[in-house]
Formats: C-alpha cells, sequence, structure tokens
C-alpha cells in the first residue's frame, strides 16, 4: 500500500513536470489577438507616435484616445511630448504643432513646448463622421497639410570674425527693438535672435535695469514666397529667450514679433561675405536681441 | 500490479495538472508582440496611421518599414487590401484618400483605389 503510494506521488511529480514542460515550452498559448499595449516598447513608442501625427491631421480625440487606450499614462506622456519637440525642431506647421501639444496636453505632459503650442491657439478638433463599429477601425478624413519648412538649426561653423559696421536697414516697431545687432560671417547663414525685455530690480537701496529673456514668443521670418515660424525658448540651454531660423544666402529676410504682418521689426540682408579665404563660400549671419518697449 | 496502477494514475493526475497550469491558470504571456500579432482591427487601424504618418512626415522607406512589420514578404499587400476594401463601398470614406495616396508614392495602387485617389484632401 505505501509503495503503489510512492509510485503514484512518482507519477504525479512526473506527469506534472511533462505537462507543464509540454504547455510552456512545447506548446504554449498562443496569442493572435494581441493589443498595442502587449507590443516590444519599441512599437509601442512608435504606436504612441502615429497616434499622435493622425490625430494631428485628423482631430479626432476619441479615435485618440481609444487608439492609446490600455497603454500606461507615463509612457504616453513622455512620447507624446518628444513626438512634439521633434515636430518643432523639424519646422512642422504650426496647426500640426497645435494638435500634438494639445494631445499631449490632455495626456498630462507638461513641457515648455506643451505650454507655448497648447496656449498658442488651440484647435478644436474637427467633427468626423461616426464610425459604425465599436473597433477602432479609422474613418476619419485626412487633413492635407503643406510639406513643412524645415527651420532646424544647422552646425554653426564660425570662420571668421565679426566684422565692424552692419548696415541692415531697421525699422523699429511700437512693441520690440533691435538692443544689439552683431554681424558674423558663416558657412550656412543664419538669424541669431535673443528676446528680452527690461525690468528694474531693487537690492537693498540700489535700483537697476536688467535684461531678462522672454520665452515662449513667436518669432516669423519672411524671405520672398518662404515663411519660417520659431519660437523662443525651445533651446534653454542656451538662452531661455533663444531661437535662431536657417536663412538663405543671396536673399532679404524681414523678421516680425507675435504675427507675420506689420512692419517688420528688423530687414536683414544675407549677402556674401568679404573673405581672405576665396575657396570656401561665406555668407552674412545676423545677431540680434529684441527688446520688448517698456 | 497495484503498484503500477499507481503510477499510471499518478501520471495521468500530473499530466491533467500540467496542462490545466500550463495552458489555462499560467498560460505563457506574450509582452513583447509585434504589430503583425495585433487584433485585425487593431491592424488595420495601425495601416490607417501609417498612411497619416506618411502624409505628415513623408518619407517611403519608413512607411514601408513599418508596413513591413505586418507583412514581412510583402509589405504592400495589407495597404492595397484594405485601400480596395474602402474604395468598394458605396461611398469610400475620406479616409481611403490617405490611404490611396500613400499606394500611389509605394508604385502600388490599383485601378480599384481610383475612388479613393479621387478623393480631395482637406
Amino acid at each position: 500500500m505505501k509503495a503503489t503510494a510512492i509510485l503514484f506521488l512518482l507519477g504525479l511529480i512526473l506527469g506534472l513536470a511533462a505537462g507543464l514542460y509540454y504547455t510552456w515550452m512545447v506548446n504554449p498559448v498562443q496569442y493572435y489577438n494581441s493589443l498595442p499595449a502587449l507590443m516590444r516598447s519599441d512599437y509601442r513608442a512608435d504606436w504612441i507616435k502615429m497616434t499622435a501625427l493622425a490625430y494631428a491631421q485628423e482631430g479626432n480625440l476619441a479615435r485618440a484616445e481609444a487608439r492609446l487606450n490600455g497603454l500606461a499614462n507615463q509612457e504616453v506622456q513622455q512620447v507624446l511630448a518628444r513626438v512634439l519637440d521633434e515636430a518643432v525642431a523639424l519646422g512642422r506647421p504650426l496647426p500640426i504643432l497645435q494638435r500634438l501639444a494639445t494631445l499631449a496636453a490632455h495626456y498630462g505632459a507638461d513641457t515648455p513646448a506643451v505650454r507655448i503650442y497648447q496656449a498658442a491657439a488651440p484647435v478644436p478638433p474637427s467633427p468626423l463622421p461616426p464610425t459604425d463599429t465599436p473597433s477602432p477601425t479609422p474613418t476619419a478624413t485626412p487633413t492635407a497639410t503643406p510639406r513643412p519648412t524645415a527651420t532646424a538649426t544647422p552646425t554653426p561653423r564660425y570662420t571668421a570674425t565679426p566684422r565692424p559696421t552692419p548696415t541692415p536697414l531697421i525699422i523699429p516697431l511700437p512693441d520690440y527693438t533691435v538692443v544689439s545687432l552683431e554681424r558674423l560671417c558663416e558657412v550656412q547663414p543664419r538669424l541669431l535672435l535673443t528676446v528680452t525685455e527690461a525690468v528694474t530690480v531693487t537690492a537693498g537701496r540700489e535700483t537697476r535695469s536688467e535684461l531678462r529673456p522672454l520665452p515662449g514668443l513667436a518669432l516669423w521670418l519672411v524671405s520672398g514666397s518662404e515663411t519660417q515660424h520659431a519660437v523662443t525658448g525651445m533651446r534653454p540651454e542656451i538662452n531661455p529667450g533663444y531661437a535662431d531660423f536657417a536663412v538663405r544666402p543671396n536673399s532679404t529676410c524681414n523678421l516680425y514679433v507675435a504675427a507675420p504682418s506689420g512692419v517688420p521689426v528688423a530687414t536683414l540682408a544675407i549677402e556674401p561675405c568679404a573673405q581672405e579665404d576665396e575657396d570656401s563660400a561665406l555668407w552674412t549671419s545676423w545677431s540680434l536681441t529684441l527688446r520688448r518697449r517698456p | 500490479m497495484k503498484a503500477t496502477l499507481g503510477l499510471l494514475l499518478g501520471l495521468a493526475v500530473g499530466l491533467g495538472l500540467g496542462f490545466l497550469i500550463g495552458w489555462g491558470l499560467y498560460p505563457v504571456q506574450y509582452y513583447n508582440t509585434q504589430p503583425a500579432d495585433l487584433r485585425v482591427d487593431y491592424q488595420e487601424d495601425y495601416i490607417q496611421m501609417v498612411a497619416l504618418t506618411f502624409s505628415v512626415e513623408g518619407g517611403k522607406e519608413a512607411a514601408l518599414q513599418r508596413l513591413r512589420l505586418l507583412d514581412a514578404e510583402d509589405p504592400t499587400r495589407p495597404l492595397i487590401a484594405l485601400t480596395e476594401r474602402l474604395a468598394q463601398q458605396p461611398v469610400p470614406p475620406e479616409s481611403c484618400a490617405a490611404l490611396a495616396r500613400l499606394a500611389h508614392a509605394l508604385s502600388v495602387e490599383t485601378p480599384v483605389m481610383r475612388p479613393c485617389l479621387e478623393l480631395p484632401l482637406p
């Protein structure tokens, strides 16, 4: 009787081991109807990114929510913030940036870019035809957008010292004025801008005026039919009031603050620099500091 | 005889328990699945988003790479199938415009997709 019980236990253990080996190793459960949340992390990040860009086109928040359903909120926040930063760096059109910021803010992301573009002009979601099925099968209408104009900042290659006597035409505006202007010579011409405002600082009995950087300010650069858009503060490691533009050689640019209309803050010519080394073409770059009028 | 029966009975019970645990109670969990493992409606959503992303960012190779995750052998096959299905609806949804434009960009457009291609992108 005792031997029978021992053999039963032995058989039980062997059978259990064999059963587990078969079900876990040889023939495990296969999932063919997986969900986005179960995908590998890089695929999940791409899913979130595509959801954001689709929302930027469609403007359908309910659909975006359905697509992101089940994903960790923190992961969604991080990816959405990163997608917005990338879109800003690539110079995507303003409505796209606003929608990306709106979606990121909806999921609780709080970054400078989110605050800037969400506050700029929120774009209400466009109404879409209702979907018949409860599944997130998309039926939305994609919105056509023009190809963005690149505004990425090229790596500076300073090859000459600043030249004296800049002679651009500068027309002061009621709101902003150019307080400093420096001419540089670079292979890839740029416009480097720092926007500030004067504040009065009192320390003890001493009162002095300081220039404080202004982040979150929209700048526009119009050159012929080409319009570029930038926002100050996207590169806080340089200066919270800093923004820059890549500009075309042999062109004239009008700089505007807030909106590309009215009288420009400055009109700048991008001309060839006089140079000793004739092998490499150098062009005028301008470094400006703007100050808001009190 | 009794001992052999005991052993066989133990094996059978053990195997049954093993199957119950391995397939039912604690099955293998897949956390690192691929887009090809997604439910069909999510796969269609994935294709839609690939097309919409292409309309924002461009990049034919990036779109192909994403579609390859659904069908490595013929990456455009799911795109063509979905676009044609939507195009054959009595009133093709405007959403198929982005799909058809991606198919056009990848040079795999078919005559069936024409209604989608003719839809204006707003």
